[in-house]
């Protein structure tokens, strides 16, 4: 590596080439004032802040931007430094208000800091300030312009870092204001990222104005509990209340280099509602009143027993939640095995199914890291409006693009929020994509990369044929092809709505026909992953969460209660009553049980219905560790003790084992880990001592070149276009919800808005309508309402309809049998 | 909102993606599309501002930022007619504010208002490029020249009364013996003799019958490209701009074997207060631009050039225009030209209104369509400029000269002016001196022999009281400075500059606290607010100047001005903040009794008639 010497403040210091002088003194623990330097983004040297003085240069330069070269010679502190230092304070300081004893920021503040240490004492200004009136951008986020020092942090961090733009300079000079365009169709993914890159108290978060001081808080490292990306996060926590959410801080920096999206952010507050179940409650003459443990415990052990005892362990199931802990799982899966005899364990509501299909497994087998995502020169995304299922990951990306690092190509019949960061967009018709993915970029690669021939001489389509089907002309395939045969690293990343095709067996195919067909490539590695939901998806996927051997799954296991089969159901953190298809079915079938217990935050509409609910502590009362989608392990702290009688998940399950006769002997998290480390393959490591910080990847078997094997398509024919007021419908997860938990979220639900259905521009011109009209979803099965909501880039003939609104109720639509979900839109 | 409620008639579709079509990058056409836009809806509403994002796939808040940078776009309902006075220092010289007075008592309405008849938005404008002539002013994209009072009032009246605007303007050009600026003959003109004597200077025509494209012809025919820079750079021709780079080396900083397209912008963002040569090139001469683009294209081996046009001169735009049409006709450009397989296109870009775009790399930013803010060096456009790939930004004047250097060859250009300030220069005179214009002379004349023997001297026989030499951004002389030589280094000695060769002539009836706060003010409206010491310190010293103006100053203030501009001279981001400094500084230091006076007495020690804010 090329290396530089360089002086400053007359201690040497030997650098990369490249490095700034800013960070070169940082390494030397020399401190120089900063407000609109940004680690993560470039240089914009706009505050004037870092000024220093360099031998030779006729004028001070900033540190920020200037690299350090050999032989160079730097004063921080000299008197020209100094004076320039109170200078820049005193220019930032003319038009700010000294509302600190008022100000969310105190404590805090850079400019609060950099004044203490490099400021002048008065200031000469006497004129009037200018003045704006404060106001809010959004429900969560309050714009203080009086307090702004213009370093543009915030609109850098929405416009580079997230790819968002929705904030931006308006106007100029000393008129310039931060502002938010609203109208437009972005709606930001990481809302309150920007109040992090605030400097000072211009952006502050609403829900935490005027709670506390910042000093008062206790800050504990977490991990967020919605998807499946692993975020850390810090929980700042005053008794057994959290109050604010930041992304994970590093000690003694005020800019995190970790962040997260709105619902990691803001889709807290449910674990401080008063709603919480705080004791178990136990159905008698037909109402759920407060037991205690040991009367909830008692009665759950002698009807467990009894039916086992009567039907055999086969009549009893256990749905659990990909949400809860890997200790929770963990255990509940030995609940199954061990004690209750049963092989009908799942983690999994449909649409998507079981994760039994070969390719799949395959797929799944070794995931690429999020962080290979920045350092791979080809980035494919498949099946998933990252934006809003993965937002993380989906920022790598817009990383690796911003540093010129990697290409993106995206294949998927929608608009996938990577506007301006994507090279390659292939938008396929909606049921064609197994052939865009199966037929074209494999066929085009073999046509412009050297693929083993004998898979070559398999592959006998045309990419005209290919085009037809998919509406994608030949040459987008070609280019994007050309991108991913020349790149070194290549991560594929495949997400929900692969698995949720009508044609998924094909699809999945399909994408490994695709890997199959690069690893045969002499060059570059490619990497796979599957984007799982939910925090522990993964987690839950390794366990083995799934049904043993003759085991049912959880449309198997209602199916049976309807036949009498399935005598109890144990619930642990889900609510199919909400999340499964046809709940006025699963409604019936859960009637037929004889014990119905749920363990659960809330009174769920699933815990209504039960004989027992146990009440379960959120992640912010947990000792526990979540898998992320890439297989990271992370470790979670409790924050505060859990409210009056809930109790961790891993404890109630522990608990029932011992009251049906069995002592597990595990008094701690830590303790289960290290079972599941001898008992679970790729756990080996994962010992929770040494987790740490960082956490730790599982160990997955032989990483380098799977899979390789091709798989046939036989048969292949695209799913016809649905034509007139016929539609296809996506069920997806909007950002702001997840479907139970967010449900709870005060905030979330203010940001997320209304429900809707969402149609493209060019259906709603064709039939039309208009923005926020009225439309009626229909089957034969039902029909509901919703406002239309029109995108530009979203693919024809298909609607998208999140799930996750209460008021939605898309699982009535359709039976758990149906692949294809077909509805009739009607005006009205 | 996300459908966009408004929608372009046809033909103008057809003109969006006319011009959507002339640009490496959709964004760059940002501009432009704003225009169409603001013209077709009246103004740019929220509804207008996602029309143009959703054309351009931009975000809403990138056109909006975008836009909200530029004055000449409006986010708000505005008048039929927008009449944008000048009220800069040259025109301010020249009364405009009695001008203004006028306006506003006749129309009824303050500045940055519309009447109540909906038909007039009066705006106080900065600088209109046309300062030999003032007061001037702009009506939608007609200048008006030499205004008084009354001629103005005329022109509302016939507004008013119905007449369209073309007429009224025509009407008034007829009828008004003194309506445009005359080019004084000095009898040294290298660029301005073909707008000497023949009236269809503009027309290819003349231009060809002159010799013109000769050059071009030579260098494409007969020179390779590193010939051309040579001979640039032994003819010593430096930057006319302001900063006075050599040209040639300039030209030689773009980087050899680079798999990437270069481009030349020619930078006719004239905004510096008090200049208006490059204008008088652009519409009475443009073939001799077009030129001196052609030539330094092919010396950097660019193929695309564009011509950064300030938005307040729609009528160089549209001369421009007409240039290139007839150049594209006769085959001086597009592709193949001279038989010799070169392809070079050039495309005229207009500005919006932004005095920071005049600035390379703000100008770039502009050009790419988006706020027009410095950028950080290096890397230099030379390496990384426009779209990322190697960029020249030169001035209209600068370019210009190429043709008569590689016409008459490098010794014969540097035997004008000096040793190290070759050529002539276009001294843009406004202000109090008796015949104010463009005269062309050898770089290094002597400002005494300019005022007096080329101008006539101070009018109405006054007295002459502060000159400044280069524009507003350089500092002011007193009347015993005058002894010095117009070329960058003599008045670099003199601890001035010779920036755009903008001289403004100050006679005793002028206010210097009252110059000082209207360039001030100038540079705060200006600043583009990226940089913490111009944004905050122009609005500082603006509050301070207005205070003592009107009577609040204090004494320690003069001392805090000078505080101020040292905390900003070296240390803003770009230029701009050495330029902001120069007025202040040099007048406290050369007129500091006139500042106590007027602090003291709370009244300017001059007679008052003549106002300049």
């Amino acid at each position: 590596m090329n290396t530089v010497t360089l002086t400053i403040d007359g201690k040497t210091i030997t650098v990369p080439a490249g490095t700034t002088v800013l960070n070169a003194a940082k390494k030397l623990g020399i401190h120089i004032p900063i407000f609109c330097y940004h680690g993560e983004l470039e240089p914009i040297g706009a505050c004037r802040m870092c000024l220093v003085e360099i031998e030779k240069m006729p004028k001070l330069a900033i540190s920020c931007a200037t690299v350090a070269s050999e032989g160079m010679v730097v004063y921080t502190r000299t008197e020209k430094v100094l004076k320039a230092q109170k200078g820049m304070l005193e220019f930032l300081l003319i038009n700010h208000p000294l509302d600190c004893p008022v100000c969310d920021k105190g404590g805090e503040c850079e400019l609060q800091d950099n004044t203490f240490s490099f400021g002048p004492a008065a200031s000469r200004f006497d004129d009037l300030k200018r003045r704006y009136v404060k106001r809010d951008l959004n429900e969560v986020i309050r714009l203080d312009m009086n307090r702004c020092i213009m370093c543009r942090r915030c609109v850098r961090t929405c416009a580079d870092l997230h790819g968002e733009g929705v904030l931006g300079v308006v106007e100029r000079g000393f008129r310039s204001e931060i502002d938010m365009f609203k109208g437009g169709e972005t709606e930001c993914t990481y809302c309150g990222d920007c109040i992090e890159a605030c400097p000072v108290g211009a952006l502050t978060s609403i829900p935490f104005r005027f709670k506390a001081r910042v000093w008062e808080l206790k800050k504990t490292d977490s991990v967020c509990a919605y998807c499946a990306d692993g975020c850390r996060m810090t929980l700042e926590t005053r008794e057994q209340e959290i109050l604010r959410v930041r992304d994970r801080l590093t000690p003694g920096e005020y800019l995190s280099t970790e962040h997260l999206c709105s619902k990691g952010h803001f889709g807290f507050d449910y674990v401080n509602k008063p709603e919480r179940l705080r004791t178990p409650l136990l159905r008698k003459n037909g109402q759920l009143v407060p037991v205690s443990w040991e009367e909830a415990f008692e009665y759950a052990a002698k009807e467990l027993k009894r039916i086992k005892e009567v039907q055999g362990g086969k009549s009893i199931g256990i749905l659990a939640s990909p949400r809860l802990g890997t200790e929770d799982l963990f255990l509940a899966k030995k609940l199954a095995g061990d004690i209750l005899e049963t092989p009908n364990l799942d983690h999994l509501l449909t649409p998507l199914g079981t994760f039994e299909d070969d390719s799949f497994q395959r797929l799944a087998a070794h995931p690429a890291k999020l962080e290979d995502i920045e350092v791979a020169q080809a980035i494919v995304v498949i099946g998933t409006d990252i934006s809003q299922s993965n937002p993380l990951a989906r920022l790598r990306i817009i990383r690796s693009s911003y540093r010129n690092i990697g290409k993106v190509i995206t294949l998927y019949p929608h608009d996938m929020g990577l506007k301006g960061y994507v090279s390659h967009e292939l938008k396929p018709r909606f049921g064609s994509e197994p052939s865009a993915v199966g037929f074209g970029l494999t066929r085009a690669l073999t046509e412009t990369a050297p693929v083993n021939a004998e898979i070559k001489s398999r592959l006998n389509n045309t990419l005209e044929q290919v085009s037809q089907e998919t509406g994608i002309d030949a040459p987008f395939f070609l280019e994007a092809a050309k991108t991913l045969a020349g790149a070194e690293r290549r991560v594929i990343l495949f997400g929900r709505e692969v698995l949720s095709h009508p044609q998924r067996n094909e699809y999945l195919k399909a994408i490994e026909n695709l890997v199959t067909l690069l690893n045969s490539l002499e060059n570059g590695i490619t990497r796979v992953s599957w984007l799982p939901e939910y925090n522990n998806s993964r987690g839950a996927y390794d366990l083995g969460i799934k049904p043993g051997e003759k085991g049912l799954a959880f449309n198997g296991m209602m199916e049976a209660a309807t036949r009498g089969e399935l005598k109890a159901l144990y619930v642990i953190g889900e609510n199919p009553m909400v999340r499964g298809y046809c709940p006025e079915e699963i409604k019936a079938s859960l009637g037929k049980l004889d014990f119905l217990m749920v363990q659960d935050l809330f009174l769920t509409e699933t815990a209504q219905l039960a004989h027992l609910v146990l009440p379960a502590t959120s992640f912010a009362e947990k000792d526990s560790t979540y898998v992320a989608g890439d297989g990271l392990a992370q470790k979670l702290t409790p924050a505060f003790s859990p409210k009056e009688d809930a109790r961790a998940d891993w404890y109630i399950l522990a608990g029932l084992a011992q009251a049906m006769g069995t002592d597990w002997g595990l008094i701690s998290p830590a303790d289960i880990m290290t079972l599941a480390a001898k008992e679970i393959p790729g756990f080996q490591m994962i010992d929770n001592s040494k987790l740490g910080r960082d956490g730790l990847y599982l160990d997955y078997p032989t990483p380098e070149k799977l899979p390789t094997q091709w798989q046939e398509i036989h048969k292949y024919t695209p799913l016809v276009p649905l034509t007139d007021n016929r539609f296809d419908v996506i069920i997806e997860n909007n950002l702001f919800h997840s479907g139970s938990l967010s449900r709870y979220a005060t905030v979330l639900n203010k940001l997320s808005g209304a429900a809707y259905v969402q149609i493209s521009r060019m259906d709603a011109k064709r039939l039309n309508l208009s923005e926020g009209q009225k439309v009626t979803l229909s089957t034969a099965r039902g029909r509901f309402s919703l406002p239309l909501k029109i995108r530009k880039h979203q693919g024809a003939g298909t609607l998208i309809v999140p799930s996750n609104f209460t008021e939605v109720p898309i699982f009535n639509l359709f039976s758990k049998e149906e692949t294809r979900h077909q509805v009739e839109l009607i005006a009205g | 909102m996300s459908t966009p409620t408004l929608e372009f008639k046809p033909e103008t579709m057809i003109k969006f993606k006319e011009l959507a079509a002339k640009y490496p990058s959709s964004r760059s056409a940002l501009l432009p599309t704003l225009y169409l836009a603001q013209e077709e809806f009246g103004y740019l509403s929220d509804e207008a501002i996602l029309y143009v994002a959703d054309l351009l796939d931009l975000e809403p808040m990138e056109v909006n930022s975008t836009a909200s940078y530029y004055v000449m776009f409006h986010r708000h309902p505005v008048g039929k007619c927008i009449i944008a006075l000048c009220t800069n220092i040259s025109c301010a010289l020249e009364g405009a504010y009695s001008v203004l007075e006028h306006l506003k008592k006749i129309l009824n309405v303050d500045a940055e208002e519309t009447s109540a008849d909906k038909l007039f938005t009066l705006k106080k404008e900065e600088c209109l490029g046309a300062c030999g002539s003032g007061p001037v002013m702009l009506i939608n994209q007609y200048l008006f020249e030499y205004l008084t009072p009354e001629k103005t009032e005329k022109i509302i009246q016939a507004l008013k009364s119905g007449k369209s605007l073309v007429e009224v303007h025509q009407e008034f050009q007829q009828t008004d013996g003194r309506s445009a600026q005359k080019i004084h003959q000095t009898g040294k003109e290298v660029l301005l003799k073909r707008m000497i004597g023949f009236p269809s200077s503009a027309s290819f025509e003349t231009y060809q019958q002159q010799g013109g494209y000769e050059a071009w012809k030579k260098a494409l025919t007969s020179m390779k490209p590193e010939d051309v820079i040579e001979q640039v750079k032994q003819s010593g021709l430096r930057g006319r701009g302001g900063a006075g780079f050599p040209a040639g080396m300039k030209w030689s900083f773009v980087p050899k074997n680079i798999d990437k397209p270069r481009y030349l912008v020619c930078n006719a963002d004239e905004s510096e207060p008090g200049t208006f040569k490059d204008r008088q090139i652009m519409e009475r001469d443009p073939h001799l631009l077009v030129e001196g683009i052609c030539i330094a294209c092919y010396a950097i081996e660019s193929h695309q050039a564009f011509i950064y046009i300030r938005g307040e001169y729609p009528y160089s735009a549209v001369r421009m225009e007409k240039a290139l049409e007839e150049a594209r006709k006769t085959g001086m450009l597009g592709e193949n030209i001279f038989g010799t397989g070169y392809e070079l296109n050039i495309t005229v870009h207009s500005g919006a209104g932004a005095y920071e775009c005049g600035e390379e790399s703000a100008q770039l930013d502009s050009l790419e369509g988006k706020r027009g803010e410095p950028r950080l060096r290096p890397p230099f456009p030379a390496v990384k400029g426009l779209y990322g790939c190697p960029t020249i930004i030169n001035n209209v004047e600068t370019l210009a000269n190429v043709p008569a250097i590689i016409t008459n060859g490098p010794q014969w250009y540097a035997a004008m002016g000096t040793e190290k300030n070759t050529g002539t220069r276009i001294y843009n005179v406004s202000g109090h001196v008796v015949s104010p214009g463009p005269y062309e002379l050898p770089m290094g004349i002597p400002l005494r022999e300019l005022i007096y023997d080329y101008c006539g001297g101070i009018r109405d026989g006054r007295k002459l009281k502060a000159v400044i030499p280069g524009g507003a951004s350089t500092p002011v002389l007193t009347p015993d400075e005058i002894d010095v030589n117009m070329d960058f280094d003599s008045l670099a000695k003199a601890g001035t500059m010779l920036g755009s060769a903008a001289v403004i002539v100050m006679d005793d009836r002028t206010c210097i606290v009252q110059a000082a706060l209207r360039i001030m003010e100038f540079y705060r409206d200006e600043s583009c607010g990226k940089c913490t010491p111009c944004r905050e310190g122009t609005y500082w010293m603006a509050n301070i100047l207005r205070r003592i103006e009107n009577g609040q100053g204090k004494m320690e203030d003069l001392d805090l001005i000078l505080d101020i501009c040292d905390n900003i001279a070296g240390k803003s981001f770009c230029p701009f903040g050495d330029a902001e400094v120069g007025v202040p500084v040099s007048t406290i230091k050369k007129f500091r009794e006139e500042y106590e006076y007027h602090i003291k007495n709370k009244k300017c020690r001059v007679s008052g008639e003549l106002r300049l804010i």
